[in-house]
């Protein structure tokens, strides 16, 4: 979001005017963005959200529908999903707020790092959960 | 232009209604499972709890879309935090009571 002329600010720049209006209000920062920003950065949050309802439906479904020889395994796949969906719940809130503000503050926006957190989080589970199964053939 | 930022406007409202109903729906699944356990005194005041929340979010977003609608020609698209902090604390409470949920059985 540089403006006319002036050429993309610094990151240090950037880290200087984020910590300026750390404390700041949101509706006090900087002024109102360009609506269709303010709304995509909204529905991005939203379909974060759904997601980590997602995870957490997955998890309690691991919880009540598996069956492994030894009742406690499958909380091995269903505690890190649950966690994981209310890990991306808080993260995704906190991306939320700090893109508003630099939209506001017309400051180049942030990558998320929820992508990477639950891509790696499922990546685990999912080698986790076929290695029980082979685990749990071989048992039977 | 206009017209682009009415309808943004309008799948936003959308999605707000796509997660109030997703957070109902999850709290729903948990609650059920909880209401199966040995312990549904537990389950109930958790689940007003989680329904209250959808109920919540459903009414920021539809109050965020009437707002927007009626501001329309001030362009002020002014996000209300609340809304957003409910969404969040309402997963949160969900991941809890699903762990809580999840461990006993």
């Amino acid at each position: 979001m540089a403006t006319e002329g002036e050429g993309r600010p610094s990151i240090a720049e950037v880290e200087q005017q984020l910590r300026e209006h750390k404390a700041t209000p949101l509706v006090e920062c900087g002024e109102a963005p360009d609506p269709r920003f303010t709304f995509a950065n909204e529905r991005t949050f939203l379909a974060w959200s759904r997601t980590a309802l997602a995870l957490i439906a997955a998890g309690l479904a691991a919880a009540q529908l598996l069956h492994f020889g030894f009742g406690g395994v499958r909380l091995i796949i269903a505690l890190p999903l649950i966690a994981l969906g209310g890990v991306a719940a808080v993260t995704s809130y906190r991306q939320w707020e700090s893109n508003e503000r630099r939209l506001r503050l017309r400051l180049p926006l942030s990558y998320s790092p929820v992508g990477k957190l639950v891509a790696v989080g499922i990546s685990v589970i999912g080698v986790a959960a076929g290695i029980l199964v082979i685990v749990d053939l071989i048992a039977k | 232009m206009t017209r682009d930022q009415g309808l943004a406007t309008e799948r936003t409202a959308l999605a707000w209604t796509r997660s109030a109903l997703a957070l109902a729906a999850i709290g729903a699944l948990a609650v059920r499972r909880g209401a199966q356990g040995d312990v549904p005194s537990v389950a109930y005041p958790v689940g007003a709890v989680i329904f209250g929340a959808a109920v919540a979010v459903w009414m920021l977003g539809a109050s965020i879309y009437d707002r927007r609608v009626a501001t329309a020609g001030a362009h002020d698209p002014r996000p209300r935090a609340m809304a957003f902090k409910v969404m969040a604390i309402g997963t949160v409470a969900i991941a809890v009571a699903a762990i809580v949920l999840a461990v006993p059985v």
